[in-house]
């Protein structure tokens, strides 16, 4: 599942798969901002066939919040 | 928000990136959209990036703050619209509280506004403008109180495109109601982001968009090849008979295709010129032609017919060739997942239709198609008419033994006239839609010809072509330039519709006559600027008495001395109007 958020991640935010590490937040990638994190949502939602919750769409802002993020709305 | 547009969401900017590292030679045009609005519609930039890839044009879109109407006449915004090729208005009533009054939508105050940014774009130097319908606003359902204000709003919108040739209509209203009013809102990321419309409705107002951009660049569709049996028409004709098809608007089997005839018909009176590819006995087709009063075409609907059991693909080659049109302008109708997949793959650059496996379905095809031209002029309406008596002209060839005289026996007259206000959103369009005989392929927005007409040291010519065989209006172009010590024809071109006649030495032996009698009598130069489809065009200042002086990989340049004219064929007329 990681490998596909980093791809994900990589194709929305145009980073390559290696800036992509574990840390990854607004903080670590530049173009990781307020508008490219609705396109963000779009694409996880799209590749994973999940419904975020609203306190998430706005707080999903780094790897591992995306990560478990995706693993509550699969449950 | 469907299904397909969100599945692909992240695989649609992979692609962009991808393309994005391409250079500008790959793609047919670099185009910039500036967007106004008062809502967030960034993700807008990324739809228009992806659409216009798919129609190999790179588009790059800038956005207005949120409150386009104080902040468009600032000296920022003004740079945002200067050289910009579209300023797309596209604006949220869930914004646009100025628009209101007590509470109630003021379709007078609304418009004043759209119509006030829009001209302001113009004159701060966007080429042309796309205004959108304006939706209500998000969740009103049914029962909007506004419905009236709202519609009379957007009618004010469409009579100003309707009345402005360099502001266009892109109808947002409608492209909302192909998808239903709820999947057009996105509620979430309104609530959230305050980013009201659906990533659906995105897409589509973004495909809309670049087609209108693709038009502008030369790449609108010009002709359309359609099969017959299950496609013009409900059963095999060579197994059914004629009697046995089906096609009339009062049968249930018929009633599809009488409707997709009825749309055929439309575009051919639009200007897109129809063709029929069917393997068939071409007898057993003509008897439908003849002897069934419910098709709703009829033979001279159509410009070139290959009814035979050729390869199709080999057959729209072969239409190609006889109308003198690229295969890229091309689009090929048929119900066969074989035919469509053998055009797909040895034409790339045709675009395919397959008629939908529910019959029903087929009044749908056409109207979810972009590629053919949105804007027409007189001269698209008559268009087929032209390649109709072209075919007469050519039976006529087969008669002479040289082209002097088969140009005499057709009493040709090229009419020369200077460019005015009114012609010019012709010359624009032919500068966007001539591709083979075109000197330097430069093309034009109705304003850049507007300016050169005003522009005391340039001037815009343009030729009308008609013979014994009927007008064919505007078809040629002149653009020149007066320079130290000499003339430059910046762009000298003539439709494919009219050339093999000599057409081109009259009209540029008239040119360099009025350039020499405004700006005295000095050397003309010309320039050819080799492209895909010019070829034709390489040889041609030489062939009429220019010498080439200049020459590199991306242009010849040719030179006529002060002495010498370019002298008009005696077998045609030349009409010299003002």
């Amino acid at each position: 599942m990681n490998d596909r958020i980093r791809k994900v991640i990589s194709d929305v935010l145009g980073v390559p798969l290696a800036a992509v590490g574990d840390d990854a937040s607004p903080k670590t990638i530049e173009s990781w901002d307020s508008l490219r994190q609705m396109s963000l949502i779009v694409a996880l939602e799209a590749e994973f066939d999940v419904l975020f919750d609203d306190a998430v769409v706005t707080s999903l802002q780094s790897f591992g919040a995306i990560e478990s993020a995706i693993a509550k709305a699969a449950a | 928000m469907t299904a397909a547009v969100e599945r692909s969401a992240g695989e649609r900017l992979a692609a962009c990136r991808r393309l994005d590292a391409e250079r500008d030679e790959s793609f047919r045009a670099r185009m910039r959209v500036h967007v106004v609005r008062n809502v967030t519609l960034d993700a807008l930039a990324d739809q228009l990036r992806f659409e216009g890839y798919q129609r190999k044009l790179r588009i790059e879109t800038t956005l207005s703050g949120y409150d386009p109407f104080s902040e468009a006449f600032d000296e920022r915004a003004k740079q945002a619209f200067n050289g910009s090729d579209v300023a797309f208005v596209w604006l949220s009533l869930d914004a646009m509280r100025e628009a209101y009054v007590d509470g109630r939508l003021s379709a007078a105050i609304a418009f004043d506004h759209v119509e006030r940014v829009s001209r302001h774009a113009l004159d701060a130097g966007a080429k042309r403008v796309l205004v959108a319908t304006l939706l209500p606003p998000i969740g009103t359902g049914a029962r909007y109180r506004d419905a009236a204000a709202l519609y009379e709003l957007n009618a004010k919108i469409a009579s100003l495109c309707e009345g402005q040739s360099r502001i266009d209509l892109c109808d947002v209203a409608r492209i909302a109601a192909t998808l239903g009013d709820e999947a057009a809102f996105d509620k979430r990321f309104w609530s959230l982001f305050e980013a009201p419309f659906s990533q659906a409705l995105l897409a589509k107002v973004a495909a809309s968009v670049s087609a209108a951009l693709a038009e502008s660049a030369g790449l609108a569709k010009k002709v359309l090849v359609v099969d017959a049996d299950n496609t013009l028409w409900r059963g095999v004709v060579g197994e059914d008979g004629v009697g046995g098809i089906a096609m009339a608007s009062n049968d249930p089997a018929g009633r599809p295709f009488h409707k997709f005839q009825k749309q055929l018909a439309e575009l051919r009176n639009a200007g897109v010129l129809l063709a029929i590819s069917s393997k068939n006995e071409s007898a057993d087709v003509h008897a439908v032609f003849e002897q069934r009063a419910d098709l709703a075409l009829s033979r001279r609907d159509f410009v070139a017919e290959r009814i035979d059991w050729n390869d199709k693909a080999a057959n729209i080659e072969s239409i190609a060739k006889e109308l003198g049109l690229g295969l890229d302008s091309f689009v090929f109708v048929d119900d066969s997942d074989i035919e469509c997949a053998r055009v797909r793959e040895a034409l790339p650059m045709v675009d395919v239709l397959q008629v939908p496996r529910s019959v029903h379905d087929l009044p749908f095809l056409l109207g979810r198609y972009l590629g053919f031209p949105q804007r027409g002029t007189a001269e698209d309406r008559a268009r087929a008419d032209d390649y109709l008596a072209e075919k007469e002209r050519r039976a006529e060839l087969g008669k002479h033994v040289d082209l002097g005289s088969f140009v005499a026996s057709l009493a040709v007259v090229v009419a020369v006239s200077s460019v005015d206000a009114g012609g010019a959103a012709r010359a624009a369009q032919l500068s966007q839609r001539t591709n083979q005989f075109n000197l330097t392929t430069r093309r034009y927005e109705v304003a850049d010809i507007e300016r050169a007409i005003d522009d005391g040291s340039t001037l815009v010519m343009q030729a009308e072509v008609g013979d014994r065989f009927g007008a064919q209006g505007v078809t040629g172009l002149a653009i020149v330039h007066s320079a130290e010590g000499h003339v430059r024809v910046e762009s000298f071109m003539l439709s494919c519709r009219v050339l093999g006649r000599s057409v081109e030495i009259a009209f540029l032996a008239e040119v360099v006559d009025r350039a020499r009698a405004r700006f005295g009598n000095v050397p003309i130069r010309g320039e050819y600027r080799p492209t895909a489809k010019n070829g034709q065009t390489k040889t041609f200042y030489e062939a009429v008495g220019f010498t080439k002086i200049d020459e590199s990989s991306e242009r010849a340049l040719f030179e006529l001395p002060s002495s010498a004219g370019v002298i008009a064929p005696d077998y045609l007329t030349l009409d010299r109007r003002a």
